[in-house]
């Protein structure tokens, strides 16, 4: 496991100085995305499908893969537990009618009571609706039931990372109480469960972000943000500048961004780095090994990606090499290669410092 | 104007120099056509005007007017691109837009340009003679807005036959036959405008290189039905949007287009060139010529991945930056009238023009087709 338990926990009761302690990855990391990646249930692609997302059997597929992390969503139900799912509310259907649940109002027993039960019973289906406004079935080649993040912690293998985002709802103004409320919830359950498991905690609310951070130091916390990609009330979550604000505010170890907005300004990366924080990315664009080696050239440190399988074996196949070593060498700097041994890929400084002038000018092109 | 046929016969033979072409066309076979070099066309002439743009280089000289034409002239380019219709009493203008709008007295009027006669064409807008003030000139963005069409650097409407008379002699001329997007035409219809069109060109082109390119696939193949002196280019978005008739709608629909009408090439949207890349080998091995259109050539390392990949030409708005940066990557050499800018330093040569393997330009191509699609 890539990182030890000393990295994992910083000693506690520490004064300031330490906690800033810039905290890395001892290598590019990569993360399945809600486990062996999303379900997109409107996308023709069969492996949006494949695997219900969040769920234990998911978790359990992607630790077969060379990954470090399986990020995941945690909501707390009204009764106190902390469950993994994304969305805000749970569709299901009453009398032939659609109607939606949110799952922060709703006591455990109702919550377990949708989608597939541990009898392989399905009474209470779910559906889901899309950010369109269409309403699916929530159909998966391989389903799952509905677990708590103390399932998480039992079931799924020990060395495996929890990325555990604390999800919150966009749209809701949440008081302090609350939210303090709600993340003592979780920190009960991982104080007892976490053992040796490697943990960092993750989210798009600025509050519950630098709050959790007050709360507890043993595990990093980084700030989630769309950089800008999509323009909330809350100017914090609108741009990577505001991100790394709410960080050295907050003592945060790192932020994660929409891989959109990194590539759109490059030397944002660098404005990360300076303020000694940790960077990583997460979107459907790292779904795609060329982006994926994109960002690994111009030094993110690590993917969110739903394509565990082709992304963690693209990572494993970069070699770098450096000039002296390189026999191939015709003169020009050679930096890395990529690729499986037959498909090896040079790619030189010259092309990385090509595409950093290149890529922001075509995102920004897309949009015609 | 009384109509006249015109025959392969009597069209003037033009000196074999015009295309750097030792043999000029051969009406006998199927002629293919390669642009000399890599070639830099300016759009509208010194770039098209986007009027609610932050950008004031896209206000600077009012596109598609004979000032736009010279200016765009001072710079080292080969062609300059522009639109013409026909209006209803048979004289072919340079207007891009479909409709045309004006403002008086607060009201908004809009007249579809080929409704009109030259001399109602030629009120909009600034006028020849000082003394005289011409209709406020309007113009209608996608978005459906009306604004007043500002530009810092303005200049009369114009006609095809002035262009000729008016611009610079050694600039060739690509000149896009425009037709409504949504309209059916009739063949007779067709004919009859593309035979306009061609009778102004044969008596005024003299020396000056053209090019024929149009959306509309039927015009196209009917302009080269009609004349033989000069290549045609189809225009295509190649997919960006789709149309009721499946010829405009891909690339691969593009190139049947032109071998079925012994066109010369293709004019493609850029991004769907970068969508596609396979499709370059596609057109080349159909010995088509390929250029290209698009905000995205407006992006320097964007044209130079073009060049790398054989494209041989693009269309584009900042003439002036674009033209400096193919001088300085050496893609054109430079010469006693466009020298290497002093300031260049070798580094800026080698920054500018990067040498790639073949395999990190695949690596390359596969990156930006799929940031294209996001």
């Amino acid at each position: 496991m890539a990182l030890s338990v000393s990295s994992a926990k910083l000693s506690t009761g520490v004064e300031d100085d330490k906690m800033q302690e810039a905290f890395v990855f001892p290598k590019f990391v990569v993360m399945g995305h809600r486990g062996f990646g999303m379900n997109m249930l409107q996308s023709p692609d069969e492996k949006m499908k494949s695997v219900k997302e969040n769920s234990i059997l998911s978790f359990n597929a992607a630790a077969d893969f060379p990954i470090e992390f399986v990020e995941f969503d945690v909501q707390v139900t009204r009764d106190g537990c902390p469950v993994i799912f994304h969305d805000n509310f749970i569709f299901t259907q009453e009398q032939g009618v659609i109607i939606e649940k949110r799952v922060t109002e709703m006591a455990l027993h109702e919550f377990f009571s949708y989608g597939p039960q541990k009898d392989g019973a399905n009474v209470n289906p779910m559906f889901r609706k899309t950010k369109d406004g269409r309403i699916f079935q929530w159909n998966v080649a391989k389903d799952d039931p509905l677990c708590t993040l103390k399932d998480a912690f039992v079931k799924v293998k020990s060395s495996q990372g929890f990325n555990i985002e604390l999800k919150f709802d966009d749209n809701i103004v949440y008081g302090e109480e609350e939210l303090r409320q709600t993340l003592e919830n979780i920190l009960k359950v991982v104080d007892e469960h976490a053992e040796n498991r490697p943990i960092i905690f993750s989210s798009f609310h600025p509050d519950a972000a630098q709050l959790i951070r007050k709360l507890q130091i043993s595990y990093p916390v980084f700030f989630l943000t769309n950089g800008g990609c999509e323009i909330y009330a809350d100017v914090r979550r609108n741009s990577l500048d505001e991100a790394i604000k709410i960080c050295k505010e907050g003592g945060l170890q790192g932020i994660v961004s929409e891989a959109k907005a990194i590539l759109r300004t490059p030397n944002a990366i660098t404005r990360v780095k300076d303020s000694k924080l940790s960077l990583i990315s997460y979107g459907q664009l790292n779904n795609v090994v060329e982006v994926v080696y994109l960002q690994y050239m111009m030094g993110v440190e690590g993917v969110i990606a739903d394509m565990v399988m082709e992304i963690s074996e693209a990572i494993a196949s970069i070699e770098v090499r450096s000039e002296e070593d390189d026999e191939e060498d015709d003169g020009r700097k050679c930096l890395i290669l990529l690729g499986e041994e037959n498909k090896k890929v040079r790619i030189s400084n010259d092309a990385i410092a090509f595409l950093t002038k290149f890529v922001p000018k075509t995102t920004l092109f897309v949009q015609q | 104007m009384a109509l006249r046929t015109v025959l392969v016969a009597d069209v003037p033979s033009l000196p074999d120099s015009v295309y750097g072409l030792s043999e000029g066309l051969d009406m006998s076979k199927p002629t293919s056509f390669k642009m000399p070099g890599f070639s830099v066309i300016g759009h509208r002439g010194n770039g098209m005007n986007v009027l609610q743009s932050s950008d004031r280089r896209t206000r600077g000289f009012k596109e598609n007017s004979i000032l736009s034409f010279n200016s765009a002239a001072k710079f080292p380019i080969d062609f300059i691109e522009f639109d013409v219709q026909v209006t209803k009493d048979d004289f072919p203008v340079i207007f891009h837009d479909d409709f045309i709008y004006s403002q008086e007295n607060g009201i908004i009027n809009e007249s579809r340009v080929t409704d009109l006669r030259l001399s109602e064409f030629l009120l909009y807008g600034p006028q020849k003679e000082a003394e005289k003030i011409g209709k406020t000139l309007m113009r209608k963005s996608k978005e459906g807005q009306v604004l007043k069409w500002d530009v810092d650097s303005d200049d009369p409407l114009c006609t095809l036959q002035e262009a000729f008379e008016r611009v610079e002699q050694s600039l060739g001329f690509n000149i896009e036959l425009k037709f409504d997007d949504k309209i059916v035409y009739e063949r007779e219809f067709l004919v009859h405008v593309l035979r306009t069109v061609l009778q102004v060109v044969f008596d005024y082109a003299k020396d000056r290189p053209v090019i024929f390119s149009s959306f509309q696939p039927d015009a196209a193949q009917l302009v080269r039905e009609l004349q033989s002196t000069y290549p045609v280019y189809f225009l295509t978005d190649a997919g960006n949007q789709m149309y009721k008739d499946e010829r405009r709608n891909s690339l691969e629909e593009a190139i049947k287009v032109c071998l079925e009408g012994k066109l010369q090439g293709i004019v493609s949207e850029v991004k769907g060139v970068f969508r596609n890349p396979s499709a370059i080998a596609k057109i080349k091995e159909s010995n088509l010529s390929l250029l290209t259109y698009g905000k995205l050539n407006n992006v320097g390392e964007a044209v130079y991945m073009q060049y790398v990949m054989g494209i041989e030409g693009v269309i584009v708005d900042f003439v002036e930056e674009i033209s400096e940066s193919v001088t300085l990557m050496m893609i054109r050499p430079p010469s006693p009238s466009s020298p290497l800018p002093s300031s260049a330093s070798k580094d800026d040569v080698a920054i500018a023009r990067p040498e790639f393997s073949q395999k990190e330009i695949d690596f390359l191509l596969k990156l930006l087709s799929q940031l294209i699609q996001h």
